[in-house]
């Protein structure tokens, strides 16, 4: 008799202690939950930002006119481009030499 | 009190503390039944929710305002570069009742955003809605400085915002969407349910380095020919990816939007034109296929075509009696209007049906358009359909066309997925073998013909230019065309890789063209110039390029070489 008494005071005791625990645990780990998805956010935000930057600096166009500019390139030419078989020549259209270079004869 | 009567209370008490004992340990066993059922069940249901379904089944609902997200998908070419994104931003809104002083607001909001139209903004503040849009897609700066106003009942709200770091270079393919964030062309319309509902962004088979070379010598093309618009396309022929899409004169998709402009107007894919000279190839591959003719039969082109009171002649030369091959390299209009009397109005309508020319273009965007055909097709559309009259299709049309025949015989159709369509059965257009005779004879157009231009030593280029009078308003003008070049190109002839068509809107003569407007003055070099710098670019190694092939035909055909 007073044994069950016992018995069942421990278990509610037992139950209501670890409900509450969990309970709190549950509360704390989703207000972590919730502060790391705000945070998830904001990076990934970000991350959008720096991607539509990246793409935007890196313009095909912008970067040929920096080439051109900054670099001295220019686009690349079929002519400029030789195999190493020796049977292949061009037939036509060589590029021509450079203007110090034309004989004056 | 005597014994007995003590004894008789004494009982009466003990019965009565039985009683009472009984009742309350009744009352205690009802009492910890209905406790132990009651804690059974707390247990059983946290034992339910932590160890049997652990899952959070509504973390959702904790979400709350932390939860927004760059609500849409981006869209990204074959290498990964980022067409389309979302950003997020700030958007202005006023809640009109707790505005005191609308007018002071709104000129203290008009310091900061002069761009607002004055009467509209105070209209909106007068307006008593509790909820009014005044300004959307602030910069970061831009808020701060609203906020320092401190005007009372305006407030922001976060917003998403749909930019295109690339602008111009694919505002055709990729379209744009309205301020609200819904697809209204492009991509962004076609694929907005894609778009919306998933993270991932979308991948589409476009190679922006050679989007960009067609943007740039296309670009270059225009203005040194003054010409009106172009369209172009370029396409794998092993995949059917179409790698570049570009279409001029072209929009910023980042600006606000004038939807009338022309500028909209995609030419590559519902830009209908005669495609003149360029048909030549699929009349003669019909021609051929049907055994109507071979490469050797000989046809007179020496007396004109009379169809009513036109009549039908070549450019610039009488050629006399030439075979099929010589009609092709020569471009000769009397002889393929003759090839296509030959093979009849039947046979020709069925091979242009096979290869698409009859359905609307189409790839996947929501663009599309049906060619404009004749009415009634009678004999004098057979022949002047052969050399590209009488019937307009997009330069899709004829690319696709163009693909089926020279790209092994099976039917293709370009496509903008990633990976591509190919590998599914094949639907036969023509023979592997005309197939291959049609690339060789687009090889003399390059090397004996009219595309020269388009030539690039040491890599396998094949052609054909197409010029045709415009037709406006129902009548031909003899000084205004439009040109076009179909061509392939690759390492070496066995296996053209990529097929483009170039199509030029009003291009004028120059200096260095002598004031010609053909398209083997304009067309032809432009598409030379995109195929070397795309060759470049895929790494394509220069080799010698034998002038012949196999078929012995073409080592007895003389082709004489255009000046």
């Amino acid at each position: 008799m007073g044994r069950s008494i016992l018995f069942s005071v421990v278990l509610m005791l037992g139950a209501g202690i670890s409900t509450y625990v969990i309970k709190s645990q549950v509360i704390g780990l989703e207000s972590e939950i919730v502060s790391m998805r705000k945070q998830i956010t904001q990076y990934e935000e970000g991350l959008h930002v720096l991607q539509a930057e990246w793409s935007y600096l890196n313009r095909p166009e912008r970067l040929q006119a920096l080439a051109e500019a900054k670099l001295g390139l220019i686009v690349s030419n079929h002519h400029q481009l030789v195999s190493y078989e020796p049977e292949f020549e061009e037939e036509e259209e060589m590029m021509p030499p450079p203007v110090h270079l034309v004989s004056t004869r | 009190m005597d014994y007995k009567d003590s004894e008789a209370s004494s009982n009466l008490i003990s019965k009565g503390l039985r009683n009472a004992l009984e009742v309350a340990r009744n009352r205690l066993i009802v009492g910890s039944v209905v406790l132990l059922v009651m804690f059974t069940s707390v247990i059983l249901r946290l034992l339910d929710v932590m160890v049997f379904n652990p899952t959070a089944e509504n973390f959702a609902l904790h979400e709350g305002p932390a939860g927004f997200h760059a609500g849409r998908a981006d869209i990204v070419d074959r290498a990964g570069s980022v067409l389309a994104t979302s950003i997020t931003t700030n958007s202005l809104y006023a809640n009109s009742p707790k505005i005191l002083k609308a007018l002071e607001a709104a000129d203290k909001i008009l310091t900061v955003l002069p761009h607002l139209n004055r009467a509209k903004l105070l209209e909106k503040l007068e307006s008593k809605k509790q909820f009014v849009w005044l300004a959307r897609h602030l910069t970061p700066d831009q808020q701060e400085k609203i906020l320092r106003l401190g005007i009372p009942g305006i407030s922001f709200m976060r917003d998403s915002r749909r930019v295109y770091p690339y602008g111009h270079l694919v505002a055709h393919v990729v379209g744009m969407t309205d301020v609200d964030g819904v697809g209204v062309s492009g991509l962004e319309k076609q694929y907005d349910q894609e778009l919306r509902s998933t993270k991932e962004p979308l991948m589409v088979s476009l190679d922006l380095n050679v989007q960009h070379i067609v943007h740039d010598v296309v670009k270059q093309g225009l203005n040194e020919f003054s010409a009106t618009g172009a369209g172009a396309i370029v396409m794998d022929l092993e995949t059917n990816e179409v790698l570049a899409l570009s279409s001029m004169p072209d929009f910023d998709p980042n600006k606000p939007v004038i939807f009338n402009d022309s500028s909209y107007f995609n030419k590559a894919l519902v830009g209908m034109y005669e495609m003149g000279s360029t048909m030549k190839v699929v009349n003669t591959a019909m021609v051929l296929e049907n055994k109507v003719a071979n490469l050797g039969t000989r046809i007179d082109t020496s007396v004109p075509i009379k169809i009513g009171r036109f009549s039908i002649t070549d450019y610039r030369a009488n050629h006399g009696i030439i075979n099929v091959a010589q009609i092709v390299v020569y471009s000769s209009n009397i002889g393929s209007g003759l090839l296509a009397k030959m093979a009849g109005a039947e046979k020709q309508q069925a091979f242009f049906k096979k290869v698409g020319l009859f359905d609307r273009s189409s790839l996947e965007l929501p663009e599309s358009a049906a060619p404009i055909l004749p009415r009634h097709w009678r004999e004098a559309n057979t022949i002047t359909a052969a050399y590209g009259y009488g019937l307009a299709i997009s330069p899709l049309h004829l690319l696709n066309a163009i693909a089926s025949i020279v790209g092994g015989g099976c039917k293709k159709q370009a496509t903008l997925v990633k990976g591509g369509n190919a590998g599914g059965a094949c639907e036969r257009i023509v023979s592997p073998e005309v197939s291959k005779n049609m690339v060789q004879l687009m090889r003399f157009v390059v090397t004996n013909g009219t595309s020269g231009k388009a030539n690039i030593p040491g890599y396998f280029v094949a052609g054909k230019t197409g010029t045709r009078n415009m037709l406006i308003n129902g009548r031909y003008y003899k000084d205004k065309v439009s040109t076009a070049f179909v061509g392939l190109w690759g390492e070496n002839q066995d296996k053209p890789r990529y097929l483009m068509v170039l199509l030029l809107e009003c291009p004028k003569g120059t200096k260095q063209t002598y004031g010609f407007t053909t398209a083997g003055w304009n067309a032809a070099p432009i598409s030379g110039r995109i195929m070397s710098r795309i060759a470049m670019h895929m790494g394509m190694k220069p080799n010698k390029i034998p002038d012949r092939i196999s078929n012995p035909f073409f080592n007895q055909t003389v082709f004489k070489k255009e000046k």
